[in-house]
């Protein structure tokens, strides 16, 4: 998880940008369980069955997901991580956030 | 303890964080090896106030907020809760991921690297950014109480 040798000209290191890229993909994946729990009873009933709280279950999943997937980044391409400009690695970030953010937003504005 | 100071706890922790986001975006743009070592400490000092506000708030929003929501929802703004509250609630699940990412960008060669400092600027002003909407919906919904106890 330190910076690594690959953290130089224009590739930010190996954490950085497995983790950037989870935090992409969490923040879409958690966008879409919005949706799904809201949409399908069985579903809630099932996340707050299993904490006590659907949010309470939502968020650890969230969390297992985002430490799941960064971890797995790092370890993928033999240790070496992804290879990532930061221009594209900040693409899928702020795509991540904005795409999440308003399937959440929109969702509650206009389909709930 | 007092579900009032519970919440402004959870305020509380959720300025240190946007304050800290701030910081460390200015820090970033002169950053030197003067300064490395303090955009690190406050990225964690950033991060860890928001897992202390989102703690803090997950404790009150499951066993202090149904009542509130309770006299939200009879009240002149039931979208206080139905569309900012279920909104701010889960939008706050990527702003805690883009927190705890920062101090792992934080660990990139901020000195001497631009794309390592330009996802640490990014990532701090998406966090403050985020921040800034989840304080400002946390307000919405502190109204939308208020104007149904008003209207009582």
């Amino acid at each position: 998880m330190d910076a690594s040798p690959q953290d130089r000209d224009d590739e930010p290191a190996n954490a950085t940008v497995s983790f950037g890229i989870s935090t992409a993909i969490t923040s879409v994946i958690s966008a879409l369980l919005v949706v799904l729990k809201e949409k399908v009873p069985a579903i809630m009933a099932s996340m707050k069955s299993a904490t006590g709280h659907h949010w309470a279950t939502h968020s650890l999943f969230a969390l297992v997901l985002f430490l799941t997937v960064g971890l797995g980044l790092t370890r993928v391409n033999g240790g070496q991580g992804l290879k990532m400009t930061s221009g594209r690695l900040l693409q899928v970030i702020v795509s991540g956030v904005v795409i999440g953010g308003s399937i959440i937003g929109g969702f509650y504005l206009f389909m709930d | 303890m007092n579900n009032n100071v519970i919440l402004m706890l959870h305020v509380l922790f959720g300025l240190l964080c946007l304050v800290g986001s701030l910081w460390i975006f200015v820090d970033t743009l002169h950053a030197s090896e003067t300064n490395v070592a303090r955009i690190r400490a406050v990225s964690l000092a950033a991060a860890l106030s928001m897992w202390a506000a989102y703690a803090v708030a997950g404790y009150w929003y499951i066993v202090f907020y149904p009542a509130d929501k309770a006299i939200i929802l009879k009240g002149p703004w039931p979208f206080a809760h139905d569309l900012v509250m279920e909104t701010k609630e889960h939008l706050v699940i990527m702003l805690l991921l883009l927190a705890t990412f920062l101090p792992i960008a934080a660990r990139g060669r901020l000195a001497s690297s631009k794309a390592a400092r330009s996802v640490v600027l990014w990532t701090s002003g998406l966090v403050f950014a985020l921040a800034l909407v989840a304080d400002s919906l946390g307000a919405i919904i502190g109204m939308g109480a208020k104007v149904a106890l008003l209207a009582k």
